[in-house]
This record gives C-alpha cells, structure tokens and sequence, in this order.
C-alpha cells in the first residue's frame, strides 16, 4: 500500500505545479462570464427598442422564465438602472401566468422546451422575447443571444418583433449578426 | 484579541477593495452595446441540465425562502426536506437521520462553499445552531447516495449550502434576532455580510455570533434523574467564511468554534455541566482553467486544522474524562470537465488526502501505540451524462484507495427523461462509507460499508402553478458501521454489524404563483424487516428503527397580505416513534417506549420594507400548542430522549445596503 501511495502523490503535486504555472501564465483580464454580458446585452437592448402600449405599470419589468443565474445577474447589473425613467425591476417566473406583466422575458436554453406557449402569451401581451439557444430566431425568438468563439453576438426578427408591437431602432440592426 | 485583529485587518481590506471595486463596476455597467460586442467571455458551465432532469432526488431551496419560513438555523430549513429527521447523539449533540436511518456519523456529507464540514475524528456532522440560516443563499440537498461524485461520507444524502456571496448580493447585511421561550432568552443570533464584485475580482465576508439554550424542559436520564435544561444546556457559536475570488482564483475560508454546555452524556446526567467543543479551521484554493470551449480543469489545494468533540478544561472530575485530538488535513485533486457538446458531458478526476490526528494530552492510539496517527487516501471517479431524444443517460463510477482499510468501488447508473408536463427519473447507485480515524483506531479490522440505492421519481406539472413529485426509493446497507459505549471500559466500540436499510416513498406537492405559494410534503419509510442490526431495531415494530418516525409531514402556505406584508402558518406532523426512555441495571434491560404523533405549529410573519426602505422585519411563534417534539437516540445506547423546546416567540431584523 505504501508503494501505492508513493505513486499517487503526483495526484498532490500536480494542483500545486498547476496552480504555479498560472501565476506566470498570461492572464486575460478583459473575460467576463457569459452570463453577466448577456445581462448587460438584455440592458442595452431596452435603449434600441419601443413598446407601442404604455404599460400602466410603474416599473420597468423584465422577467426571467423559471430559476436561473440570468436572474442573479440581471438583479446585480441592472437593478438600479432605468428604462424611459422607469424603474428596472427583475423578477423570476415560476409560471406563464406572469409573462403578461412584462416588457421583456428572457427564456433560458435550460427551459427552452417552454418556448412556444412562452411566445404564444408574449406575441399577445407586447412581451419581447429573447433567447440563448441556436436557431431560435428561425423559431420565432425576437432576439437570440449567441456565442461566436469568444464573444457573444445577437440574431433578430424584425416580424416577431413587429407582431409583438415593438418598435425597433435602425443602429440595433446594423449590430446583429443576422436580421431576419 | 486574535479574532479582533483579525475582523480588524478584514475590514481595512475591506474598505481598500471596496474603492476598487466602485471604480471597475461602473466602467463595465455602462459599456455600451457596442463595446460588449468586444467583451470576451468564459466558457458556460458543462451540464445544462434542470431540476427535473438532474441525476438524483433533489431538493432545493432558496434564500427568499428561508427568509419567508423564518429559520434561525439550518435545521429549521431541513425539516422541511422529506425523510430527514434530527436524533440525539451523545454529549448534547444533535444529528441527521436519513429516510430512517442515523446518517450523523459518516453519512450525511455537509459542503459550506464546497468545502466539507463534517469533521474528521468519527465524520460526525453535529448540527443546530451552528449555521446560521440568514447567511444562506441556497441549499441543494441530494436524498440519496453521492458517493461516486462526493466521496466516503456522502452515502444516503448530500447538503449543499452555498452562503450568500457577491454574485448575488453587493453591499452589507446586518441580521439580529432573538427568540425566548415563556421562563428563558431561547436564541441570540447576530450575523453581518459583507461582499462586492467588479470584473476582475470578487469577495464576501461572513460573520455570526450565536447563543442559544437546547430546550427550557427537563431532561430525565434512563436512571430517572434530571435537570433543568433553561439553565444547564447553553450553546455557543462563532463562525466566519470568507470567499476571495481573484482572476478565476477562488479562495474560500471557513473558521468555527461551536460549543455545547451541557450536564448531558451517555447514559447518566453528569453532576455539572461539562463543554464538548468543535473547533476548525479549513481552507481551500481553486482555480477553473479552459484550455477550449470544450475542456477545462479546476486543480484543488485544501487544508483543514480542526478539534472536534474537544474537552479539555481542568475539572476536578473523573466522570468527564478529558479528549483532545488536533486534526490535521491536507487535501489535493484535479478535476476534468470535457463538454463534447450539449448531448454529452464528462466529469472526472482524482483527489487524495492525508489526515493526521495528534493527542494533545499525550493518550496513545490504541491501534498504533503512538500519540498520532496517519490516515491516507486517495480516489479517482468519473461520471457522463449523455443526452438523447430518448431519454438522458448518466454512468459515473468511484474507487477508493485507503492506506488501512479495503479498497472500494461504486458505480452509478442513471436515466432520467423530461417531456412537457412529465419527469421520470430511475436511479441506481452504490455507495461506501469510508471508516474514520477513530473508527479504525477502535476496530483496526473495520471495513468500509456499502449501501446500494434504488430510485425511482415521477414528477408531473399539473397546471401552470401547481407540480407534484412522487418517489420510491429502497436502501440497503451492508457491513452496517455501528457504535455502542462501553461504560465499563469508558470506551468506543466499532463494529461491522449486519445488514440494514428502509425502503419508501416521499412526495411532494406545490404551488405557486405571483404572491402566494405552499407546499406540502409526505414521507413514509419502513424496514421491510430486512435489518439485521440490533443497534437501531424496535422490539415491538420490526418495521420500524429507533428515532425516527415512519410517517411524516410537513405542510407551510405562504400568503402575502400586500407586497409589504406576509404570513407563513407551517405544519410538522410525526408519526409515532420509539425510544429507549429506561433501564434496569440490575436485569440489565432497556424499557422501549412508544412516543405518540405529535404535531408543531408554527405561525411566521414577514413584513418587508413596511418601517424602513431596506430593513425586514419578521416575528413568529413556534410550536403554538406547545408538543413536546422529543430528540431520540436511534441506536440502542442508554441515552434517553431530550425533551423537545416548548412554545417559543422570534423576533428579527434584517437591514441590507446595496453598494451602488
């Protein structure tokens, strides 16, 4: 057993020469997690888009479909931001009931199965839904958040946006990877 | 003073990063859409897969419900999980029973921020009041083994508790409460937060003073004498964690000192009260590389400095014989996460540890002859999750290496399917428990036991608020590691004692929706009188094992009065239970008893914002009919139950300041 042993020690010395080696490695200061860029993608959108109703209520609210970070990052980054001087108020849906109170609802891949009853409800409700899953701009997703090698980019559709009752701003376009 | 130099020097550090930190949020919050176009990103976590699709029986619950229920501590959160069930140890210490079956000793496995809390002498998980419930940002507990990914000590259920932290609070918490019963002060729980986040780094702090009394009854031993708990049952403890994470760096420390002032022993009341005190110290480094998008590694370096079960102070007494063991513990592994793509995952890697216990009052083991002992060991453990359109496939698979006991091998398998409405998950798993320094040090021919788990969960979404959860689960455990006290010898015994395990159901029911939700949980275990350890049988119910009750419920409504205001009426039901309450030395017999159902009833109110913008206020009463919820042993020593706590009001106060 002690033969054994003696072996196996490269099992603590190779954390510890990893963890050595990394302080010299090259470190990339400028990355960030994907899901609080997402969260400020989500914020920056508000800036290029207008909602045909005046909603009644008092706060800006954006919405996340069932538990996921997406919510976490969103309350950290944007909780104290506004939106045409509205309060940004981020809550977590456990149901489709409340997709109707939102201006925006985010689906995540995890719960992507919910999709279409989440746009029926949406589409109905002047609700923009956006989405991190490939080909759900095809789909019917107002906007598709993607990943391109490192960065992240935006698909958009422009007759779901429309069909939603949302105005979109020229300058959004020219940034999406693809408009359809 | 080492402790104040310490928060000294916390909040110098504090105050510096704080200035940092102001300066990095802002440039990045207000990046425009263009610039965040350039921001590169890491690479997203390797499993996507949901609750409903998770290879286990989960449980999870969040801060907004822990704050809505009230609890104190993390035993107030864990009645509410189906099949768990607190049971009375030795020297006033509680512990966790598991679909009827005592987990406290090697078990149960406790992770605070990944770092594992149960202690290392007999891998005992003392619990109540040492960690405190307010700190708590999400528990995730596995019913179920998790050894193929958790090790030795994670046999029936694994609790994971992630404290609050940066990622989802920036700025402080300050959180009081205090609670009495109608003759003495019940609790005192004082905690602070601290933590901010920018781009490059990340740090939180956490703090918590608790005093508290085990109960304001009497205690009657199996020799009928007694005496008053609201004096003679204190508890006290401090505990602070700290994560820094710096450029992918983690660090996470956790410190505590939990002490329990206690004329509770073995079998006897003690004339006075005596300490038994857990001391610890650990720490541990991380860091997640990616090479690609598709493979990364976190390579893992722990250290662990603890005194459990501690008793040292100069008594003038022979009946409390004085134990004090140093652990020392140096932890190392590596792991590997390959996402091919998001059809298949795979996890594996390797780990070893080295523990080593040292007597300080200079008392030699009893296995070696020495004052120290070593204990090494190692395990390598893989698990693949395949996705199909047919269902999701896990295989996972541990071995276990160990320099005094057999080598140990477990292996999973699990398929789990999600369709719009439905979830069927089927489960099956070994798992060991891995002997402790001072299991092996009593019984040098201890072997590991091994339990085999067979799951199965269906779950449905009955209407767009309401699911529901059904499972079935049969454990059985052989080679069974059971303790006993030999009063004679003044010593431990361990022993590798026969077969045992329960088999059941749990389910679930909840409802949600904007302002309102309950839930209602059922859990029914029995032996199927396959136990052959005589240690946790009933002599008048072969169906059932000391402590724990075959049926129970627990039911909580959460009604919210306006947005400011709400009220949590909860209900916890137990099922008779059985308990060695007497005994006869001179027969030499052991008076089972039957403990009737009982129900406690607890009212919680929240109001939230309704004096002060940030500040939270609750009150609640527990336990408004005042039922003795008795703490049995559940094996067959002479400890008699520990009488429940009676009514008991709480008050606390919750301000939090959000950095800008």
């Amino acid at each position: 057993m002690r033969t054994f042993f003696k072996y196996l020690w490269p099992l603590i010395c190779f954390p510890a020469s990893i963890f050595a080696i990394s302080v010299f490695y090259p470190v990339k200061g400028g990355e960030m997690k994907e899901s609080t860029v997402k969260a400020m993608f989500i914020y920056n959108f508000t800036k290029y888009l207008e909602w045909d109703k005046e909603s009644a209520e008092e706060k800006f609210v954006i919405g996340v479909y069932r538990y996921s970070d997406m919510a976490d990052e969103l309350m950290l980054n944007c909780n104290q931001k506004k939106v045409n001087d509205k309060p940004i108020e981020i809550v977590t849906l456990s149901n489709y009931q409340a997709i109707s109170k939102c201006k925006i609802i985010f689906v995540p891949a995890k719960y992507i199965n919910d999709f279409t009853q989440i746009k029926n409800i949406a589409e109905k409700n002047n609700v923009v839904v956006i989405t991190e899953s490939e080909g759900m701009c095809k789909k019917g997703s107002c906007i598709n958040i993607i990943r391109q090698e490192k960065n992240l980019r935006f698909e958009i559709n422009i007759k779901e946006l429309t069909d939603a009752g949302v105005k979109i701003y020229e300058q959004l376009k020219k940034l999406a990877t693809t408009v359809y | 003073m080492k402790i104040t130099k310490l928060i000294g020097v916390c909040c110098f550090v504090i105050a510096f990063l704080n200035v940092q930190a102001q300066t990095d949020t802002a440039s990045f919050n207000e990046m425009s859409l263009e610039q965040l176009l350039n921001v590169e990103v890491s690479v997203a976590s390797s499993t996507n897969l949901n609750n409903r699709e998770t290879p286990g029986i989960v449980s999870v619950i969040t801060a907004e419900e822990i704050e809505a229920m009230n609890a104190t501590d993390i035993t107030d959160v864990l009645k509410r999980i189906p099949g768990m069930e607190l049971g009375c140890d030795v020297e006033g210490v509680l512990g966790l029973g598991i679909r009827g079956n005592w987990a406290h000793e090697g078990k149960v496995l406790l992770l605070i921020n990944g770092i594992e809390m149960n202690e290392s002498l007999y891998a005992t998980l003392p619990l109540e009041h040492n960690y405190p419930a307010d700190m708590i940002e999400k528990i995730e507990i596995i019913r179920g083994p998790g050894s193929a990914m958790y090790g030795g000590a994670a046999a029936y259920a694994v609790i994971d508790v992630r404290l609050k932290s940066a990622n989802k609070q920036r700025g402080i918490i300050a959180n009081s409460s205090i609670s009495a019963f109608k003759n003495a002060l019940a609790s005192q729980v004082n905690n602070i937060y601290v933590g901010n986040k920018t781009s490059n780094y990340s740090y939180s702090i956490i703090a918590n003073r608790t005093t508290a009394i085990r109960g304001n009854r009497y205690f009657t031993d199996v020799y009928g004498n007694a005496y008053d708990m609201a004096k003679e049952s204190d508890i006290e403890n401090n505990l602070m964690a700290i994560n820094l994470n710096v450029r992918g760096y983690n660090i996470d420390v956790v410190f505590y000192d939990y002490n329990i002032f206690s004329r509770d022993g073995y079998d006897a009341i003690f004339s006075q009260a005596y300490y038994t005190g857990f001391k610890a110290g650990h720490a541990k480094l991380s860091k997640k590389i990616e090479l690609n998008e598709k493979f990364s590694f976190t390579p893992t370096i722990g250290y662990k400095n603890e005194k459990p079960w501690n008793f040292n102070d100069d008594y003038d007494t022979e009946e409390y014989e004085p134990f004090d063991i140093t652990v020392t513990e140096w932890r190392s592994g590596i792991s590997f996460t390959y996402c091919q793509s998001e059809k298949f995952n795979l996890v594996c890697g390797g780990e070893m540890n080295n523990e080593k216990a040292v007597d300080n009052n200079g008392e030699i083991f009893s296995s070696n002859n020495k004052t120290s002992i070593t204990n090494n060991n190692a395990a390598i453990y893989a698990q693949g999750v395949l996705k199909t359109n047919l269902a999701n496939f896990t295989i996972g698979c541990r071995a276990n290496f160990n320099s005094i006991y057999e080598n140990t091998f477990v292996p999973r398998i699990g398929l789990t399917k999600a369709w719009e409405k439905f979830h069927l998950k089927a489960l099956l798993s070994q798992a060991y428990r891995a002997p402790s320094i001072q299991n092996t040090d009593a019984n040098t021919s201890i072997q590991p036991e091994k339990s085999l788990t067979a799951e199965v969960e269906i779950g449905a979404q009955l209407t767009n608020n309401l699911s529901i959860s059904v499972n079935g689960f049969d454990m059985s455990t052989t080679k069974t590691i059971v303790y006993s006290y030999d009063d004679v010898d003044d010593d431990d015994n361990y022993l590798n004692a026969g077969k045992s395990g329960t088999r059941g159901f749990e389910t679930e029911l909840k409802f949600k929706n904007k302002a309102n939700y309950f839930g209602i949980a059922y859990s029914f275990y029995s032996t199927g009188k396959q136990s052959t350890v005589e240690n946790y049988m009933v002599p008048q119910n072969a169906d059932m094992q000391l402590a724990f009750p075959a049926h129970k419920i627990y039911g909580y409504v959460n009604i919210s009065l306006n947005s400011k205001l709400h009220v949590q009426p909860q209900l916890e039901f137990k099922g008779p239970r059985y308990g060695i309450t007497s005994y006869n030395e001179e027969t030499d017999e052991r008076y089972y008893q039957k403990i009737n159902a009982m129900a406690v009833c607890n009212i919680m109110i929240n109001s939230k914002a309704l004096l002060a913008k940030n500040l939270n206020i609750a009150f609640g009463v527990k336990n408004i009919f005042n039922a003795n919820d008795v703490l049995i042993q559940p094996y067959y020593d002479l400890h008699a139950p520990i009488p429940g706590k009676s009514r008991e009001a709480i008050l606390k106060l919750t301000y939090h300041f959000n950095f800008k």
